[in-house]
């Protein structure tokens, strides 16, 4: 198969909206926007809804025989994905501390979630 | 479907589809205990979907208009982003 | 008075523009044929698209929905065959068609290469699907205009 020459950088905004671990949504959200990381583009990821939860400090995934999400957002800042937010009203809602996220990353109202999506190019929800 | 509505703003259009057809009579309502306003709004549902749960146009409040594929087709292209919410 | 539960399944579309002729889109299905709706929401989203005279750069088929490119599917005769509708689809209009390997691999979807790899007894990813990576997702909705993804 060809591979089309990539055009000039596009914004692409990634919406992680499930809980870790009872389904594999969120990992498979992670890894969409891990493989964006060669293709030099503009990537915004936000957990919004039960995706917080993916954020939750202290996971050991281990006793239910799958890797440990947590640790695996870690490795966004390798890869270049600097722009992560997180939904306040959902953390909210879920009785999860703004001060505590397992990962760096901007708390910020449902408003700036609003202008980020309309700044895309593309949106992936998962 | 309330963050959805949490983070649609006025000139969006929002289409129902599938099992999201059975949110349309309530739309109003979940609006107004969410403290948003669906003013500016475009709502639509999907034709096919709607008339598959037993519900018509007729049932639907004057505003939200049904559209069919190429419809759905159309809003795509009309607008930049597309967001799907499940 | 209890709330009545919401059900899922939208779109809301942001930011219009002048609507753009003849337009790029790549399609990204997620869910596995019968089980929800989504599968035939998106076939027929791509039929209207190419009545429409759109084209379609990529139909990418990733977490359950590799399960729309399993040849082994048997559908009953009065339903509709999704992994058949969806092949002929893809096959008329020469669309280009990837099914993500690792997805597809832990789901029992094999292309001949994987099978004999793992000495599989046999093969089953429906043609003209080909097993590839995640980088064929982000390269195709590079090269359109619009990417639209279904079922969760």
């Amino acid at each position: 198969m060809t591979m089309t020459l990539t055009p000039a950088a596009k914004q692409l905004v990634f919406i992680s909206r499930r809980s870790p671990y009872g389904s594999a949504h969120a990992r498979a959200m992670l890894d969409m926007v891990l493989a964006t990381a060669v293709f030099d583009q503009k990537v915004t990821l936000i957990f919004m809804d039960d995706g917080v939860l993916q954020l939750h400090t202290n996971q050991a995934a281990a006793g239910i025989g799958v890797k440990d999400l947590c640790a695996a957002l870690g490795v966004l800042p390798l890869y270049d994905i600097q722009k992560v937010y997180v939904d306040a009203q959902s953390l909210q809602v879920r009785g999860m501390s703004q001060e505590e996220l397992a990962i760096a990353a901007e708390v910020c109202d449902s408003a700036r979630i609003t202008g980020l999506i309309r700044d895309a190019d593309v949106v992936f929800t998962l | 479907m309330q963050s959805c509505l949490h983070i649609a703003a006025p000139g969006d259009t929002l289409l129902l589809i599938e099992d999201g057809i059975y949110n349309v009579r309530t739309l109003n309502s979940l609006a107004a205990r969410m403290n948003v306003t669906l003013e500016g709004i475009q709502v639509c549902v999907l034709r096919d979907d709607l008339i598959a749960r037993g519900l018509s146009a007729v049932d639907l409040a004057d505003h939200i208009t049904t559209v069919d594929h190429a419809g759905f087709v159309e809003l795509t292209c009309q607008h930049r982003q597309s967001v799907h919410w499940f | 008075m209890p709330e009545a539960p919401t059900s899922v399944g939208a779109f809301f579309f942001a930011t219009s523009c002048h609507g753009l002729s003849a337009v790029k889109f790549t399609i990204v299905l997620h869910a596995a044929p019968y089980t929800s709706q989504a599968s035939h929401s998106a076939l027929r989203f791509a039929q209207a698209a190419l009545s429409a005279g759109h084209e379609i750069v990529r139909v990418f088929f990733y977490y359950d929905g590799v399960h729309n490119c399993n040849e082994f599917s048997v559908a009953p005769q009065d339903e509709i065959d999704l992994v058949k509708a969806w092949s002929s689809l893809l096959q008329a209009h020469n669309i280009d068609a990837v099914t993500c390997v690792s997805s597809a691999m832990k789901r029992g979807i094999v292309d001949e290469r994987e099978a004999k790899r793992h000495e599989l007894r046999s093969h089953n990813l429906q043609a003209p699907s080909v097993l590839s990576g995640l980088g064929q997702l982000v390269d195709a909705s590079l090269a359109s205009d619009r990417t639209i993804s279904f079922g969760a």
